[in-house]
């Protein structure tokens, strides 16, 4: 502590609010934070400091961090997810052509459709969930994933979908390595639940690895949460066609290179 | 294969529980109120959030949380105070006398004089009385110059003299 200030003042005296600050986040090194305790253990007034930090803290994690989590949460994807939303307008157009892409794809190759359990697809009949790629790379715009686009380790992909009245929903991934990773909701061991009918852009963006070659991403659309390791094992079986009971599942590929 | 680090639902919590309580204490402290706190709370960790996460250590993220909600404590303050009486007392009465003790004052006063001081010398007077931090400290959490630090704290204290003389502190 610095004692030799202009204005003739005794610091030193006292804690800090940063030392208080640190001892309560088990940041001080060793000795610090024995003379940081030695003190307050002798003084009233530190003692009093400390002891209001810590009342605080046990309100802060009794009440006011559950009841405030979620606002904060929604505060931060809104000011994150304002960086996607400068491209909505750029992305209207080939986002229709890219929904009507994956419409195809479901219809050609999308086994949820044959499935047994197809409740949501049979009792909605016309509607099929639909999966869609989008990529950015650095401060670029955003670029729809086709099954021939390029990218890049580091570019970063998000995800948009609809639905379709399914219920839940696993974004997953089998990388050029042959890895498989689950993308949304990220490294989740089943499906989360999804809602709605209309086009969802989900939260968050991931952010490619320097694995090239054919990655290959699915979004697995179902009525009853399913696992990754059941996805992971259908894939296994038949990457092209893998089946699951009351499981639809939407492709899109893309090659990763180095630019 | 992904690169978790962009994934940052999972980190916001993990930040937010980390150096909540700091947060919450601290405008618990200058607001004098536990629902505005709780409020200010959020405010102050939405904006904060970035510096945290760029901080090399604890140390550096505190000092952005100290300047932070310092600056959105007082704001409030600020507004709740021009709505209770359209013209707020920024300027002190004039009068002379010897220097009052802050060392002295317990942080209740410091804080209802730190309320009566002009904006500019608010945020200063709160890191120094309120945190006890260095004039260094301050200069570096305000990324201001320490002469700077120095002429306001002058300036608080004898605007809080002329103050104390004139109304008393209690
Ligand atoms: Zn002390």
């Amino acid at each position: 502590m610095n004692s030799s200030t202009a204005t003739a003042h005794p610091r030193g005296a006292h804690l800090s609010s940063e030392t208080i600050d640190l001892l309560l986040l088990s940041a001080l090194s060793a000795p610090e934070a024995n003379e940081a305790k030695h003190h307050i253990d002798s003084c009233e007034s530190c003692r009093t400091r400390w002891r209001e930090l810590n009342d605080d803290k046990a309100r802060f994690e009794q009440f006011v961090f559950a009841r405030t989590l979620p606002k904060v949460e929604a505060r931060v994807a809104a000011s994150r997810g304002s960086f996607f939303d400068r491209f909505k307008l750029k992305l209207l157009i080939p986002t229709l052509a890219v929904a009507g892409a994956a419409a195809a794809v479901v219809l050609t190759t999308g086994p949820g459709t044959q499935t047994e359990d197809d409740s949501y697809v049979g009792m909605k009949g016309f509607a099929s969930p639909s999966f869609e790629v989008f990529a950015m790379r650095g401060a670029g715009a955003a670029f729809a994933v086709k099954d021939d686009t390029v990218l890049h380790p580091s570019d970063r992909i998000r995800f948009v979908v609809s639905p379709a009245g399914a219920k839940y929903l696993m974004v997953a991934s089998t990388d050029g390595a042959g890895v498989f990773s689950v993308y949304h909701p990220f490294g989740a061991a089943q499906s989360h639940p999804v809602e709605g009918k209309a086009k969802v852009e989900l939260p968050g963006a991931v952010e490619l690895d320097d694995t090239l070659g054919a990655e290959k991403i699915v979004a697995v659309f179902s009525d009853a949460p399913i696992t990754a390791a059941q996805v992971e094992a259908a894939l296994k079986l038949d990457a092209k066609n893998p089946k699951l009971p009351g499981v639809s599942f939407v492709f899109r590929e893309f090659r990763k290179a180095t630019p | 294969m992904v690169d978790p680090g962009v994934q940052t639902g999972e980190r916001v919590s993990t930040l937010y529980r980390k150096f909540g309580t700091a947060i919450y204490s601290r405008c618990r402290r200058l607001l004098k109120d536990d629902a505005l706190a709780e409020d200010a709370t959020q405010e102050v960790f939405v904006r904060v959030l970035r510096h945290i996460e760029s901080a090399p250590d604890d140390a550096t993220a505190l000092a952005w949380i100290y300047r932070i909600s310092t600056n959105y404590c007082l704001n409030q303050i600020r507004d709740r105070s021009r709505q209770a009486e359209p013209t707020a007392p920024e300027e002190l009465p004039e009068g002379d006398g010897t220097t009052p003790e802050p060392d002295m004052l317990d942080r209740d006063t410091a804080m209802r004089l730190i309320k009566r001081a002009p904006e500019k010398l608010q945020e200063v007077a709160v890191l120094y009385y309120m945190d006890g931090l260095e004039q260094e400290q301050i200069a570096n959490t305000l990324g201001i110059s320490r002469r700077t630090v120095i002429n306001r704290l002058q300036e608080f204290l004898e605007r809080s003299r002329k103050f104390v003389e004139r109304e008393g502190v209690a």
